[in-house]
């Protein structure tokens, strides 16, 4: 159910501060996540997924819309939609430095560096990207490795094998 | 307190944005490479298309070690590519659209076959309307599926309305099934007939476009 905004205006300075109390996040401390997180089932393989931002509201995705055209040029300005966030992942136990690289970042390895996962041995990131094609690889330690989960792309210009991410429209027909 | 809500979340693009891109461009290029790539880029955006995948792909190669023989074959070939891209698709294509298309032109897909496309999608046409089925194209060739076979069924799929998504499950099933061991043109004949089926029953099929 939706209210006029008068009535938002007129709300009770108690009810403002409970409404921001609740809109803190609620810090817990390092170890009893750890012990709800191994409570939790692990998934049969670790993937790249690709999160939508729908829940973020509206006023979020015309922002976002809006946002990233701003940010580009003319003559990258393209699909009239907001991206979408992807998380890449690669197991990597031994590696000391893993970033992701491809044609969203320039492949440069300082762009895009990934973290540990709370396994310790996966390497995550979250990254933004906008509807289409995006070719990629991981730099493990200097060295790029493609996703096993990933298609191969096609493009094989330089010796080297890269994957191939695809993100689609939101709503997009 | 709106205001500040509103403040925050405008924000929140700009700083994500801010993540996954390098604002410094493309640092690993050598000051030769950064030159000419330079200089073929003048001439590409000279004639309305995208240069940023021109420097995307020295920056590719040159972290891939290849010499700048190597990498600014390959950049020219792409720059071709990618007008040829344009002159397929016409002068409305995004950016987006034109990499697509050049990375379908990449894989074999005869330029004819790429405007066959946009007819299908004329009708429906909006800004980067064209990425998901070129892309979906470029893929399903790449797996040895027919350009015609392909593009006939693209062709029917947006002529009904298709949405991204479908032609990505199209994309992913009709890889499934290729190394299960089915036929490539069967399977992508057989995945979007099904989708086409769905289509159906989902609402009126939409009149099919004249070529």
């Amino acid at each position: 159910m939706t209210r006029p905004d008068s009535d938002v205006d007129e709300r009770a300075p108690v009810l403002e501060q409970a409404i921001a109390e609740m809109r803190e996040g609620v810090s817990v401390r390092d170890e009893w996540r750890a012990q709800l997180l191994s409570k939790l089932p692990t998934p049969p393989r670790r993937r790249r997924t690709i999160a939508l931002w729908a829940p973020v509201g509206l006023a979020a995705a015309i922002c976002l819309a809006v946002g990233m055209k701003v940010g580009k040029t003319r003559s990258e300005s393209s699909v009239e939609s907001a991206a979408s966030r992807v998380r890449f992942s690669i197991r990597a136990p031994l590696a000391a430095r893993v970033s992701l690289v491809g044609d969203f970042d320039r492949w440069d390895p300082a762009a895009v560096p990934m973290r540990r996962d709370g396994d310790g041995e996966t390497w995550i990131v979250d990254v933004h990207l906008p509807p289409g094609r995006h070719v990629f690889a991981y730099a493990v330690d200097g060295d790029l490795k493609t996703d096993p989960y990933a298609a191969r792309a096609v493009e094989d210009d330089f010796g080297v094998p890269s994957s191939v991410i695809v993100v689609a429209r939101v709503g997009g027909r | 307190m709106r205001a500040r809500w509103l403040g925050f979340i405008c924000a929140v693009p700009f700083a994500l944005r801010a993540q996954g891109a390098s604002p410094a461009g493309a640092p690993q290029l050598t000051p030769s490479l950064k030159i000419a790539v330079g200089r073929l880029a003048d001439s590409v955006r000279a004639v309305g298309l995208p240069t940023d995948p021109l420097f995307a792909k020295a920056a590719e190669g040159t972290l891939k070690g290849a010499n700048e023989e190597r990498v600014m074959a390959a950049v020219r070939r792409l720059a071709r590519e990618l007008s040829e891209a344009k002159a397929a698709l016409g002068d409305g294509a995004t950016a987006a659209e034109l990499e697509a298309g050049a990375s379908a032109l990449h894989a074999g897909v005869a330029p004819e076959l790429l405007a066959r496309l946009r007819r299908a999608a004329k009708e429906r046409s909006a800004p980067g309307h064209l990425v998901m089925p070129l892309v979906t194209l470029a893929d399903m060739v790449a797996r040895n599926v027919s350009a015609e076979a392909a593009v006939t069924s693209l062709e029917t799929l947006i002529s009904r309305g298709a949405a991204d998504a479908q032609l990505a499950t199209l994309r992913s099933e009709v890889e499934r099934d290729i190394t299960g061991g089915e036929r490539p043109d069967v399977a992508v004949q057989r995945r979007s007939a099904s989708i086409v089926r769905g289509l159906e029953g989902r609402a009126p099929a939409a009149p099919r476009p004249p070529d």
